[in-house]
C-alpha cells in the first residue's frame, strides 16, 4: 500500500492546454485591434508640439499684459493648464492672487466661475444640489458653480473642510456625485484656487491630501519696484482686465493637452525625478517626503514646459524649472508652520544636491 | 482638547557642533594579540641567544625597528586631525533609538581612522573614515539632556599594534534623550474633578462616567445648535448646553518613586521608573486626562504636550553619583586591549596562512623533513584558512574534515611522545620534537584563526618558528627565504590591522550627493592612487630595511650559541675501524689497511691526503670543489685538524701515541702538550664553531686552535696535539660544535719572548726532541740560508717573520708545483730547485729551518676558513681549501700558527664585523659578483624590465583613457569640457546646463550666447530622442567649447 505519492502525475491521457491569450479583447469599433494604443500609434508631430507650446505661451504672454512681472509664475500656471494640473496661488493679500486666477481663466476662454470661499459654503453651494423640479415632487440637478471650464476659488483656506475636500475630490476625478448620480465636469477643467497663508486669521489648513492634488503652487510674492509702478499707474492690473480676449478655444486646448502627453521623457530624466524625490524624502528636516503622485505631476508640467520651449522633449532644465512649484507643498516638514515657503526651501536645496544628468 | 498620537521623537533638527575641547594624541592601548608579538620577539631573543645565528639577529632586528616604527605611526597619522564638526540629527529622541550622526574632521586623510563617538562614557556610535568624514547612525544610549559628546579618533598606524587617540568634546544643542516607555507600573494619582461643573451638577451630586449627560453648563464656541438645554436657558436668561462628562477634564499625577526593594540607586532602576512614568503619562495624554509629574511627594508639575513629557523624563530621577573609582581601572585596561575592530578580512586571513606556509617550509628545509611532511603542512594551513574564511560551507565535508584532522594530530601527537620518550636530555628534546611541535601548533592554530587577535597569534608562532628555523638552516636559499617571509609577514600585519573592507549590503546609505561624484571618478585617479599607495609600501618597506640594517650596524656578530643549545647529532652510529685511531671516510682503517698508492688512499677528503697518519709533501691530489663542511663561526679561523711531528725530509709522521679517550655528548679537553700550565697565564677568548658535515669524512674533528670543549654524540680521542679523533664515521649531516679558548697574542707579546732556543731548558730540550728533529737529508745550505735569516733577528718571532719573509719573496706558491725527484731533500729543493710549492713543502721549509734554529716546530693541516656567507654568518669549506701550515711553540704562549702561504690575523688583532655591516656587504657583494658575472644579462634585463613597465603603464592609461573616452562618448567628453570650463569660472555648482548657461551670461556676457548655445547643443544630443549624430553639429560645438574654455582676457 502507498502510503503517498510524490512527484507523480495522474496517470490517463495528458491534456495539455493552450497558453492563455493574454491580449486584451479588442474594444468595439476600434478597427485597428490595438485597442487603446490608438493615440499611441499617432504620435504628434514637431509642429503639433510647436502649436501646444504656441498656445502656451500666448496664455503667458496674455498673463503678462495684466499682471506685472512674474514671468516665471506665469510659465508654471501656463503649464499647469497644459497638463491637466490644477494650480494653488498661496500668497498674502493684495499681490494679485486672483487676478493672476482671473486673467488665467480669461485668456483660456470657456465659461469661467468664480467661487468665494467663506466659512458658511457648504459642499452643495459648490457642487450643486438637488432642488424640486417645478411644483411636484420630482428633484431637479442644479448643477454648482463648479461646472464650469475654468473654476477660480478665491480663498480656499476660508471656507470650511468639508467643502474644500469636495472641491477638490471633485476636481480630482473630473466628475460630481450628488445623490447617487455622477455628473460630469466639463472637459477641459482647470481649477485654479488661492489662499492666504497658513498662520493668518480665519483659515482652516488644508490636509495634506488635500493639497496634495493641486499639481503646483506658486507665490508670486511682491511686484518688483517697476512693476508696482506700472500697476499704479494704471499700466497693469485689475484695469486691464476687461481687455483680456481669449487666445485659444476649448477644442485647440484639448488637442494641446494631448499632444504635450506625447512630449518626450528621456529615461535619465525620469531617474532624475526619482531621485529628487528620494532626495526629499532623505533630506533631514522632512518628516514625509514627496509622493509619487508629485513625481508624476513633475513630468506633466516639465512636458508642458518643454513644449512652451519649443522641444518635444523634456531636458533636466525643464524638470528644474517646475520641480520646486510642483514638490513644495507635497513634502511634510518636521518644523514646517504649514505654508509651503519652507517646503519650497527644502526642494530648492534637494534641486542642488542631486547632479542633473547630462550628455 | 488636543490629543496627539503620533511620534514624539523628533528628528531633524541639526545639531552642528563646533569642538571645545581637544586633547593631545595619547597612547590608547595595544591591539589585541599584541603580547603574542611581543612573545614571539622575546622567543626570538633566545633563539639568537641558543643558536648565535645572524639571521635570528636580522629578524630580532627587523622586528624591533618595525615594532616601533608601528608604535608611533598612529600618533604621527593623528597629527593631521586638529579639530572636528559634529552634527547630530535630532533634538529629542528615544534612548536606543538611531539618528543621524555626521562626524567632519578638519584635516584630509591619507589613512582610515577609526571615530567614536561617546556619550558620557557610553558609545553613541563608532565607524571608520576614510576620507575624515563619518556618516553614520547613532544611538544614544543614556537618559537626559546631551549637550556634549566626547568624540575619539584613534589610528593604529600601519601595523594597527600601538593604537593612538585624541580626544574631542563637541558640545552641541541639548537634545533631550528620553527613556523608553515602559509600560504600566508608575504611582498613578487620578483626580476626577470635572473642570467646568456648574453649580447645579455639583449639588446633584454623584459623579457620571465618561460620556453621560453630568449637568448643564454655558453655551461655548463650537457646542452645536442641538445640545441647547432649553429649560436651563430660558429660566437663566443665558443660552445653556448639556454637559457631557469626558475623560478630558481628569487630571493624572504620575509620581516617580524609586523603588525600595531593590537597590534603588543603580542607573538601571532609575532609568526603568522613569520609562513606567513616561508610559503613563503618555497614558494619560491618549485617554485624554490633563497630565502632571511629580519626584516622589514634591509639587507636581503640568506637563502640556508629548515634548514636555519627553523632556520631564529625561531629566527627572537624575543619575546617581558614579560608582567609587576602584573598578574604573579595571573597565579601563579592559577597554585599552580593545582594538575598535575585530573581525578579520578574507584577504588577511589567506595572507596569513600564505606567512605560516612560507615559515613551515623555512622549518622543513631546517629539519630535512619529507616533502610529504612539508605537503601536508601546506595542505593543512590552506585547508584551515579555506574553512575559517567560509570557503567550505558543506556540513558535513566539515565534519569529515575535522575528523580527518583530529585523526592526524593524534597520530601527530603520538609520534611526538614517542620521540620525546626516546629523547635523552633537554638538547635533544629542544633538536628533536619541539620543531614538530611547533609546526604542529602553527596548522592547528589555523582553526582557530578566525579573529585579529588569533591572526597575530599565528603570526607570532610562524615568527617563531621562522626564527628557529633560521637558527638551524645554514644553507645559501636562508636569504631568500628569509626575505620572502619577512616581507609577507609585515604586509599580513599590516592587512590585519587596517579597517574592514565593507560589504556592499553593510555600507551606510549613500547621500544622494555623493553619488554623481563616485560614478564619475575617473580611472585615472583610481589607477594614480592605487599606484601611490604600492610605492608607499615599497618605500616603507626601503625605510624599514634600511632601519634594521643602521640598528644592526651596531650590533656585532654574535658570539656563538649558548653553552644549553651546542648543536651535535650525528646522522649514524656506524663506528669505525680504527684501532691505530686513524680511519678513512668509509670507516676502514688507514694504517693497516690503506695502501699507500695515493688514487685510492683512504682518508682523503675531497683528495687531500692531509689527514692521515703520514703526508708525503712530494704528493697532492687534485682538490675537488665541493663543499666539505659549513662553519657557524663568529670570526674566520684555522679549522685544524691534526698536526705532524716527526720529518725525514721527504714524509711527515703523526706521534704514536693514541692519547686518552673522553666520552660523549660533552667532552671537556685538557691543554695539550705544549700548552700545559699556560692557559691561566695567557688571556683567551671563548670562539664556538659548530661544524656541519657535508661529505663523508675521516674520523677527525676539527677545531679553532685550542678546543676547550666538544659537543659531539660519540667518544673522542685526544691525542697529545691536541687533535681529536672520533670512534664514529663523520657522515654527511653529522654536526658538531667546539668551543675553543683562543690565546689573546699579538706581535708584542711573541716578540718579547725572545729566542725560543736560548730559552729552552735541556729538559725541554728533551720533552721537545721530536719537534726538534732535523732530517738527516737536510742540506748545509738550508742550514746556512737559515743562520743567515737568524742572524740579526733579537726574538724568535722576528725569525719567524724574517723566514715568512724569504719565502714569501723567493718561493712561488704553486698548486702544480713539481714533485722533487726521488732521493732529493723536498726542503732543499724547493727552496734552491724549483723554488715553486704547494702548502705542504712551503710550510715543511718553514719547519725545518725553523728546527735548525732550535725553535720547536710541526706541521699542521686543516682547512682555511673558506667564503663566508655574510646572511646566515656560515662559512663554506671547500675541498680547495685544505691546508698546512706550521705551528711554533712559544714558552710563555703555547703552539703558535705562522702560514707562510695565507694572510690570517692573530687572534688578538683581529675585529669583528656587525651585522648590518655584513648584510650591507652582502648585498653588494651579490649584485657586484651579478654584475661582474653577468653583467650585460643584468642590464639588458634591467632595461627590457624599465621599457616593459613603461609600456604597462603607457598601455594601462591608454585603455583606461579608451575605456573612459568609449564610455563617455564624444559628447560626453565635451559636456566634461563644459562643466569643466564653468568651473574654471567659479560656476561649480550642481546645475542644469541651460542654468549653467545663464550663470555664465551673469558672469561673462560676451560668451552668453556661446555657452547657451552649447547648452542647448548638448541637452539636445542627451534628451531628444530624435537626435541623429552629426559631425557638422559636433564640430561647431567643438568650436563653441573651444571659445569658451580661452581665457576671458584673450577676447576681444
Amino acid at each position: 500500500m502507498t502510503l503517498f505519492t510524490r512527484g507523480t502525475a495522474p496517470s490517463g491521457p495528458s491534456i495539455e492546454l493552450p497558453p492563455p491569450d493574454l491580449r486584451q479583447p479588442a474594444p468595439i469599433g476600434s478597427p485597428t485591434g490595438l485597442g487603446t494604443t490608438s493615440t499611441r500609434t499617432r504620435s504628434p508631430g514637431p509642429a503639433e508640439v510647436e502649436a501646444a507650446g504656441a498656445l502656451g505661451r500666448a496664455v503667458i504672454d496674455t498673463v503678462a499684459t495684466v499682471v506685472a512681472g512674474r514671468r516665471d509664475v506665469a510659465e508654471v500656471a501656463a503649464a499647469c493648464l497644459l497638463s491637466r494640473g490644477h494650480l494653488l496661488i498661496e500668497d498674502i493679500p493684495g499681490v494679485g492672487k486672483t487676478l493672476l486666477a482671473q486673467v488665467i481663466a480669461a485668456s483660456v476662454g470657456g465659461t469661467f466661475h468664480r467661487i468665494q470661499g467663506t466659512v458658511d459654503l457648504l459642499p452643495g453651494d459648490v457642487t450643486g444640489t438637488l432642488v424640486p423640479d417645478g411644483d411636484g415632487l420630482r428633484l431637479r440637478f442644479r448643477p454648482g458653480p463648479i461646472f464650469a471650464n475654468v473654476v477660480v476659488f478665491d480663498e480656499l483656506n476660508r471656507t470650511n473642510p468639508r467643502t474644500q475636500s469636495a472641491l477638490l475630490e471633485a476636481a480630482e476625478e473630473g466628475t460630481v456625485s450628488v445623490d447617487g448620480r455622477s455628473h460630469e465636469l466639463p472637459d477641459p477643467f482647470l481649477l485654479v484656487a488661492t489662499q492666504n497663508p497658513i498662520d493668518m486669521a480665519g483659515t482652516f489648513r488644508l490636509g495634506e491630501g488635500a493639497v496634495d492634488r493641486f499639481a503646483a503652487v506658486v507665490s508670486p510674492g511682491r511686484a518688483e519696484f517697476d512693476d508696482e509702478v506700472a500697476v499704479i499707474a494704471g499700466r497693469r492690473g485689475r484695469r486691464r482686465l476687461h481687455e483680456v480676449h481669449p487666445v485659444t478655444t476649448i477644442d485647440a486646448l484639448v488637442h494641446a493637452r494631448e499632444t504635450i502627453d506625447h512630449v518626450a521623457v528621456p529615461d535619465a530624466v525620469s531617474r532624475w525625478i526619482v531621485e529628487l524625490l528620494e532626495a526629499t524624502r532623505r533630506h533631514p528636516r522632512v518628516r514625509l517626503g514627496a509622493s509619487t503622485r508629485g513625481g508624476l505631476a513633475v513630468v506633466g508640467l516639465a512636458r508642458a514646459v518643454a513644449a512652451m520651449r519649443g522641444r518635444a522633449f523634456v531636458v533636466p532644465d525643464d524638470v528644474a524649472a517646475v520641480v520646486v512649484p510642483a514638490l513644495a507643498h507635497r513634502v511634510l516638514l518636521v518644523d514646517g508652520d504649514g505654508s509651503t515657503a519652507a517646503g519650497r526651501e527644502v526642494v530648492t536645496e534637494c534641486l542642488h544636491q542631486v547632479r542633473p544628468p547630462a550628455a | 482638547m488636543n490629543v496627539q498620537n503620533g511620534p514624539t521623537d523628533v528628528a531633524g533638527v541639526a545639531s552642528v557642533a563646533p569642538v571645545v575641547a581637544a586633547s593631545p594624541r595619547t597612547p590608547r592601548g595595544v591591539a589585541a594579540g599584541s603580547g603574542y608579538l611581543l612573545f614571539a620577539w622575546v622567543a626570538s631573543l633566545g633563539m639568537a641567544r641558543l643558536t648565535g645565528a645572524v639571521p635570528v639577529v636580522i629578524i630580532l632586528g627587523a622586528g624591533l625597528v618595525g615594532g616601533l616604527t608601528g608604535a608611533v605611526t598612529g600618533w604621527w597619522r593623528l597629527g593631521r586631525i586638529r579639530s572636528l564638526s559634529l552634527t547630530l540629527h535630532a533634538a529629542s529622541i528615544t534612548a536606543g533609538d538611531t539618528a543621524h550622526l555626521v562626524v567632519r574632521t578638519d584635516g584630509t586623510l591619507s589613512h582610515p581612522v577609526h571615530i567614536r563617538v561617546l556619550d558620557r562614557g557610553e558609545p553613541v556610535a563608532d565607524g571608520w573614515s576614510t576620507d575624515g568624514v563619518l556618516d553614520t547612525t547613532a544611538t544614544l544610549p543614556r537618559r537626559g539632556i546631551v549637550d556634549r559628546l566626547d568624540v575619539q579618533v584613534s589610528s593604529g598606524g600601519g601595523a594597527g599594534i600601538v593604537w593612538w587617540r585624541r580626544r574631542f568634546v563637541a558640545a552641541i544643542d541639548p537634545v533631550v534623550v528620553a527613556p523608553r516607555s515602559g509600560g504600566p507600573g508608575a504611582t498613578i494619582e487620578t483626580d476626577t474633578q470635572p473642570t467646568g461643573v456648574t453649580a447645579e451638577a455639583a449639588a446633584a451630586g454623584g459623579r457620571a462616567a465618561d460620556g453621560e449627560l453630568d449637568g448643564v453648563r454655558r453655551w461655548r464656541d463650537g457646542d452645536g445648535d442641538h445640545a441647547v438645554h432649553w429649560p436651563t436657558s430660558l429660566r437663566t436668561g443665558t443660552l445653556s448646553v448639556f454637559d457631557h462628562r469626558r475623560a478630558s477634564d481628569a487630571r493624572w499625577v504620575v509620581r516617580a518613586t524609586l523603588p525600595t526593594r531593590i537597590d534603588p540607586d543603580t542607573r538601571e532602576a532609575r532609568d526603568a521608573e522613569a520609562g513606567r512614568v513616561r508610559w503613563a503619562l503618555e497614558e494619560g495624554r491618549r485617554r485624554g486626562a490633563a497630565v502632571s509629574a511629580a519626584v516622589g511627594d514634591g509639587e507636581p508639575t503640568e506637563l502640556h504636550d508629548l515634548g514636555a513629557i519627553a523632556r520631564w523624563c529625561a531629566t527627572c530621577l537624575p543619575e546617581p553619583p558614579p560608582p567609587p573609582a576602584t573598578s574604573r581601572w579595571r573597565r579601563e585596561i579592559r577597554r585599552t586591549l580593545a582594538e575598535p575592530d575585530e573581525t578579520l578580512g578574507t584577504a588577511a586571513r589567506w595572507s596569513v596562512a600564505l606567512a605560516s606556509i612560507l615559515s613551515l617550509t623555512m622549518l622543513n628545509g631546517a629539519l630535512d623533513s619529507s616533502p610529504v611532511t612539508l605537503a601536508a603542512l601546506i595542505g593543512g594551513s590552506l585547508l584551515t584558512a579555506a574553512m575559517t574564511t567560509g570557503g567550505t560551507s558543506h556540513r558535513s565535508l566539515k565534519t569529515l574534515v575535522q575528523l580527518l584532522v583530529a585523526a592526524f594530530t593524534v597520530a601527530g601527537l603520538i609520534a611526538i611522545t614517542v620521540s620525546v620518550s626516546n629523547a635523552d636530555d633537554l638538547l635533544s628534546v629542544i633538536r628533536g620534537p619541539l620543531p614538530q611541535v611547533l609546526m604542529l601548533l602553527v596548522v592547528l592554530h589555523g582553526f582557530e584563526c578566525t579573529n585579529r587577535r588569533a591572526a597575530r597569534a599565528s603570526l607570532a608562532f610562524g615568527a617563531v618558528v621562522a626564527a628557529y628555523a633560521s637558527g638551524q638552516r645554514i644553507d645559501p636559499a636562508l636569504p631568500w627565504w628569509l626575505a620572502a617571509w619577512g616581507i609577507t609577514w609585515m604586509l599580513t600585519l599590516r592587512a590585519i590591522g587596517t579597517a574592514p573592507e565593507q560589504r556592499p549590503e553593510q555600507r551606510p546609505e549613500q547621500r544622494p550627493e555623493q553619488r554623481p561624484d563616485r560614478a564619475a571618478g575617473s580611472p585615472r585617479r583610481t589607477a594614480r592612487r592605487s599606484g601611490r599607495r604600492l610605492a608607499a609600501t615599497a618605500a616603507a618597506i626601503g625605510a624599514g630595511a634600511a632601519a634594521t640594517v643602521a640598528l644592526l650596524a651596531a650590533v656585532p656578530v654574535p658570539d656563538g650559541p649558548a653553552r644549553l643549545g651546542l648543536p651535535s647529532s650525528m646522522e649514524t652510529t656506524r663506528r669505525s675501524d680504527s684501532s691505530s685511531g686513524f680511519a678513512g671516510a668509509d670507516g676502514a682503517d688507514t694504517v693497516t689497511s690503506g695502501t699507500r698508492d695515493s688514487d685510492s688512499r683512504a682518508g682523503s677528503v675531497g683528495g687531500y691526503p692531509g689527514f692521515d697518519h703520514e703526508i708525503d709533501t712530494a704528493m697532492r691530489g687534485p682538490l675537488g670543489d665541493e663543499i666539505v663542511m659549513r662553519v657557524r663561526a663568529p670570526e674566520a679561523d684555522f679549522w685544524r685538524g691534526q698536526t705532524f711531528a716527526t720529518f725525514d725530509g721527504r714524509t711527515w709522521q703523526v706521534l704514536d701515541d693514541v692519547g686518552y679517550t673522553a666520552e660523549g655528548p660533552d667532552i671537556s679537553i685538557e691543554p695539550a702538550f705544549g700548552d700545559h700550565d699556560l692557559s691561566r697565564l695567557v688571556p683567551t677568548e671563548e670562539f664556538v664553531q659548530t661544524f656541519y658535515v657535508e661529505v663523508d669524512q675521516p674520523n677527525l674533528l676539527f677545531a679553532a686552535y685550542r678546543p676547550d670543549r666538544v659537543v659531539f654524540d660519540g667518544d673522542v680521542s685526544i691525542r697529545s696535539d691536541g687533535a681529536l679523533r672520533t670512534d664514529l664515521v663523520l657522515t654527511a649531516g653529522s654536526i658538531y660544535t667546539v668551543v675553543s679558548q683562543r690565546p689573546i697574542v699579538d706581535a708584542t707579546s711573541l716578540a718579547r719572548q725572545g729566542h725560543i732556543a736560548e730559552r729552552l731548558t735541556q729538559a725541554g730540550r728533551d720533552a721537545f726532541v721530536m719537534y726538534l728533529e732535523v732530517p738527516d737529508t737536510t742540506t748545509a745550505r738550508t742550514v746556512q740560508l737559515a743562520d743567515q735569516l737568524a742572524a740579526e733577528a733579537t726574538n724568535s718571532y722576528e725569525v719567524v717573520r724574517n723566514m715568512e719573509a724569504w719565502i714569501d719573496a723567493n718561493v712561488r706558491y704553486d698548486l702544480d708545483a713539481p714533485v722533487p725527484p726521488e732521493g732529493v731533500d723536498a726542503v732543499d729543493d724547493l727552496l734552491f730547485g724549483s723554488q715553486l710549492g704547494f702548502c705542504e713543502q712551503i710550510a715543511s721549509a718553514l719547519a725545518v729551518m725553523l728546527r735548525t734554529q732550535g725553535v720547536p716546530t710541526r706541521l699542521a693541516t686543516g682547512y682555511v676558513p673558506g667564503e663566508r656567507d655574510r646572511v646566515t654568518g656560515v662559512f663554506e669549506v671547500r675541498a680547495s681549501d685544505a691546508h698546512a701550515w706550521v705551528e711554533v711553540w712559544f714558552p710563555e704562549t703555547g703552539w703558535q700558527a705562522f702560514d707562510p702561504t695565507a694572510d690570517v690575523p692573530l687572534a688578538g688583532e683581529s675585529t669583528r664585523n656587525s651585522v648590518g655591516g655584513d648584510l650591507v656587504r652582502s648585498v653588494s657583494d651579490t649584485v657586484g659578483r651579478l654584475f661582474r658575472d653577468h653583467g650585460r644579462a643584468v642590464a639588458i634585463v634591467a632595461l627590457l624590465g624599465l621599457l616593459v613597465g613603461v609600456l604597462a603603464t603607457v598601455l594601462v592609461r591608454t585603455i583606461a583613457a579608451r575605456r573612459h573616452r568609449s564610455r563617455r562618448g564624444r559628447w560626453g567628453l565635451l559636456q566634461d569640457r563644459l562643466a569643466a570650463a564653468a568651473a574654471a569660472r567659479g560656476i561649480d555648482e550642481v546645475c542644469t546646463n541651460p542654468e549653467l548657461a545663464r550663470r555664465w551670461s551673469a558672469a561673462d556676457p560676451p560668451r552668453a550666447d556661446v555657452a547657451t548655445r552649447l547648452a542647448e547643443q548638448l541637452d539636445r544630443v542627451a534628451f531628444d530622442p530624435d537626435w541623429i549624430d552629426d559631425d557638422e553639429a559636433f564640430t561647431r560645438a567643438l568650436m563653441m567649447a573651444d571659445a569658451l574654455e580661452r581665457r576671458p582676457d584673450r577676447i576681444r
